[in-house]
């Protein structure tokens, strides 16, 4: 069964004030798109191509202009307050940014504790409890818990963000470009965790990205979005460097080497190279 | 680190907050401080220059200075004090509105505030005491609405470029409400800033009262107050030219002081400011 | 041209805090790194390791908390520290040119590209009307379909990947012969980044420029470097030859390093390094 389905999801925007039309963007035209239950989708395209807007609709951020966007088979648009609490507890973000993305006022504690208390009862020792246990689950001390985002490196605030992600046993997460400006080494724990996480948890994800080698490995479906509109969808990454859509072969084609030049003749030889 | 701990570490944040207080106290404590009652008249005293019992000397009517100094700082921080808390509630409360609900909420609310900026503060004082006749609470009316509405726009700004920050966002679908977003994410912040910009705003506002004042429009004569004061020692400035200086070093003193506060107090609040070498 | 000439000796540089008086724990140790004329040296490492630091220090540009305390710096046959520091400062704008990670800061937003340009060469004794061409040509060179378009543009109309080549550009102009190049594919979208990478490419073979290539991504160093120095909390732990590097790392970090990086292409590439 299908956690999410888009269908023809359309966003404009306008520019221009009170008097007179501006020019108009299609940020996002007629995308269907679904996540399974479970499931990993990849969603690349270069900057601009509307991904970010998609999924802000998708988190309920932002109303489509057209088109329906179905959660457990119900459209947003029909949904009651009952319905938005349970859809809040049930699909988390994890942004690009990650020291924007937390209260710079804020210790780690109330960061994390913040999507706890607005739907359990928990507090005191029971909700510190459970904050420690999530920043053990994403590798983090527990005795981070009261410094502020500002002691911490970029690939730990990123672990703080899904951790708070986490808190609620979500069923999907959108990650919005949520590795993109890491360090190597940081961004290959990350995916690591992120993955543990899924075959724990069987949570599905929205994997927005630029970056091909990252969904290839990750994800089950990748679909590609270019001028606002899905050029394509594709299940296996191997051979999108032949594949029929210009915007995906440019994509694979700008995919920077493993190897360096001397030795990827080499690695290609013994059938390495390529994305898998 | 508090935010007291962070400004003693600072000279010259602790000596404008030592001076800051100096002045609290002054007014709070006037007639517990001051010697003589500052309305007292002597003429047979009247310009006696600084003497062991008048240590900044007396007036033209034979009042003693330092008295008038010490009771003249109740009536300017005072008012200056209901002029800040008039400002700040009015603004806060119509620049989150505006920032946070947008739309046409916060067209209206803008144009409403338009309006009120194209006043300038004399020009809409004298109309005031034209109207409602000369005083304090018609300087203090006068003032408040001609700020508020500068202070509503800034804090719109501020709500404005918080309310798309990823954190908020990141809160949205963390399933915090409306409400809670507003109170714990917006106004804290805002707030601190709030806090600074009034601190630096003391001054100004302290030097339109007393502006007004040295006018003859706002407290009456008898009343102590450093701009009245000084628009008294006007005919006597070649004479005695002391009865100007000591309103008017007050005057100086306490807008410095709290300026430097709010210089101070902007590093103080800023949550990563500090600690980040440690 | 002379292939292969060191156009950047870094010998025993050490960084430290300027409080007190250089004698801090250092916060760049004891590194050495060459550049030759043509050729890209690749400096990697992790974010907070000391890389961006020893760029500045390269370009005498360290902030002020922060200060060279030992080690030499020769740019071009002339040693770091002997000149006068404004006569330094023109040597160095002229020999070195640098692209910066966050290339909207780097600009003045109230001035176009074309003043901007026009002010770094008169600043180095290049003026007239034959400059204008010559600026013309080499923003053609850099793939700019309408260079008078560019010019005639405020930083903020044009995006990120077009004010670095701008930087590119004016180094061009400049002549200069060695290019430090500070992150540059960070937070540009993967075409932009190939193309940023192809355009330092062709500088370096068609322009005999060295680079210096700063950068925590293994697949940018592999797509463009001859030498690779990895750093790692400060200190040069491990330098030689790109393929060497790749095919048989010596330091464990080094391991980790590509193997987060080969994890990026599937588990057939990984299992070639663990071989």
């Amino acid at each position: 069964m299908n956690l999410l389905e888009l269908d023809k999801v359309t966003k404009i925007y306008h520019r221009g004030g009170w008097f007179g039309r501006g020019a108009s963007v299609e940020a996002v035209m007629d995308v269907s798109l679904a996540v399974p239950e479970g499931g990993s989708v990849g969603l690349i395209g270069r900057s601009g191509a509307g991904k970010s807007t998609l999924g802000r609709m998708i988190l309920g951020l932002e109303r489509p202009d057209s088109g329906t966007i179905r959660y457990r088979g119900q459209d947003l648009q029909t949904f009651t307050k009952q319905d938005w609490k349970l859809f809040r507890r049930e699909v988390q973000v994890v942004f690009q940014n990650a020291l924007g993305s937390v209260n710079p006022r804020w210790p780690v504690k109330d960061i994390i504790a913040e999507p706890v208390r607005n739907f359990t009862r928990l507090a005191g020792a029971g909700l510190r409890a459970r904050v420690e246990d999530l920043l053990r689950l994403v590798g983090l001390s527990p005795t981070d818990a009261d410094k502020y985002a500002h002691q911490f490196s970029g690939g730990q605030l990123q672990r703080i963000c899904i951790a708070r992600a986490l808190a609620l046993q979500p069923r999907l997460i959108v990650l919005d470009e949520a590795v993109s400006s890491l360090d190597m080494l940081i961004q290959a724990q990350i995916l690591k965790l992120l993955r543990d996480l899924r075959d724990e948890t069987g949570v599905s994800y929205l994997f927005v990205s630029h970056d091909i080698r990252v969904v290839a490995g990750f994800c089950n479906v990748v679909a590609v979005m270019h001028q606002g509109r899905i050029t394509s969808q594709v299940t296996d990454l191997s051979r999108a460097e032949e594949a029929d859509d210009p915007v995906l072969r440019q994509l694979a084609a700008s995919v920077l080497p493993a190897w360096p030049k001397n030795l990827a003749k080499a690695a290609r030889t013994s059938g390495a190279a390529g994305l898998r | 680190m508090t935010v007291l701990h962070r400004l003693f570490k600072r000279r010259l944040a602790a000596v404008a907050l030592i001076l800051a207080g100096a002045i609290l106290l002054l007014a709070v404590a006037a007639p517990l401080i001051a010697p003589y009652d500052p309305n007292n008249v002597v003429l047979e005293e009247k310009l006696s220059p600084p003497s062991s019992t008048h240590w900044l000397g007396t007036d033209h009517l034979g009042r003693d200075i330092l008295s008038r100094l010490i009771y003249g700082t109740r009536v300017s921080v005072g008012s200056v004090a209901a002029i800040i808390a008039c400002i700040l509630a009015l603004g806060f409360v119509v620049g989150c509105l505006s920032g946070y609900a947008g739309g046409v909420i916060d067209a209206a609310l803008m144009r409403f505030c338009d309006v009120f900026l194209t006043f300038p503060t004399f020009i809409l004082a004298m109309f005031l005491i034209g109207v409602l006749g000369t005083g304090l609470t018609n300087v203090i009316i006068a003032i408040v609405l001609t700020h508020w509405a500068w202070y509503a726009r800034l804090i719109r700004g501020f709500v404005l470029s918080l309310k798309n920050r990823d954190y908020i966002l990141a809160a949205r679908v963390a399933g915090t409400p409306r409400i809670k977003i507003v109170l714990h994410h917006i106004v804290p912040p805002v707030f601190a800033q709030l806090v600074i910009l009034a601190t630096m705003d003391i001054g100004h506002m302290m030097l339109h009262v007393s502006g007004l004042s040295f006018l003859g429009l706002g407290v009456t004569p008898p009343t102590p107050e450093w701009g009245v004061m000084i628009n008294d020692a006007r005919q006597f400035i070649w004479s005695s030219p002391r009865l100007i200086v000591y309103p008017g070093l007050m005057i100086f003193v306490t807008v410095m002081s709290f300026n430097l506060l709010g210089d101070a107090l902007r590093d103080a609040l800023d949550p990563t400011a500090g600690d980040k070498e440690s | 041209m002379s292939c292969g000439k060191t156009v950047l000796e870094i010998n025993g540089l050490r960084v430290s805090l300027a409080k007190p008086c250089c004698q801090g724990p250092p916060l760049v140790d004891d590194v050495s790194l060459t550049v030759a004329r043509g050729q890209v040296t690749g400096l990697i490492g992790e974010s907070g390791c000391g890389k961006s630091l020893t760029c500045l220090a390269v370009m005498d540009l360290l902030p002020q908390a922060i200060c060279r305390s030992d080690g030499s710096i020769t740019l071009a046959g002339a040693p770091l520290g002997e000149a006068s520091v404004s006569q330094w400062r023109c040597f160095r704008g002229r020999r070195a040119a640098m692209v910066l990670q966050n290339p909207m800061s780097c600009f003045d937003p109230i001035f176009t590209i074309g003043q901007h340009i026009r002010e770094t060469l008169a600043a180095h004794g290049l003026k007239g009307s034959d400059c204008k061409g010559r600026v013309r040509s080499t923003l053609a060179e850099l793939d700019f379909d309408h260079p008078d378009e560019i010019l005639s543009a405020y930083p903020f109309q044009l995006s990120g990947g077009m004010l670095q080549r701008v930087m590119v550009s004016l180094a061009l102009l400049l002549e200069a012969e060695l290019l430090i190049v500070d992150e540059p594919t960070t937070d540009l979208d993967v075409i932009v980044q190939a193309r940023i990478l192809d355009l330092i490419d062709r500088l370096r073979r068609e322009k005999n420029v060295g680079v210096l290539l700063v950068t925590h991504d293994l697949s940018v160093i592999a797509r463009l470097a001859d030498q690779v120095a990895v750093m790692k909390e400060g200190r040069i732990i491990e330098s030689g030859p790109v393929a060497d590097i790749f095919s048989g790392p010596g330091e464990p970090y080094t391991r980790a390093l590509l193997s987060a990086h080969f994890s990026l292409y599937g588990p057939s590439i990984a299992r070639e390094i663990r071989a």
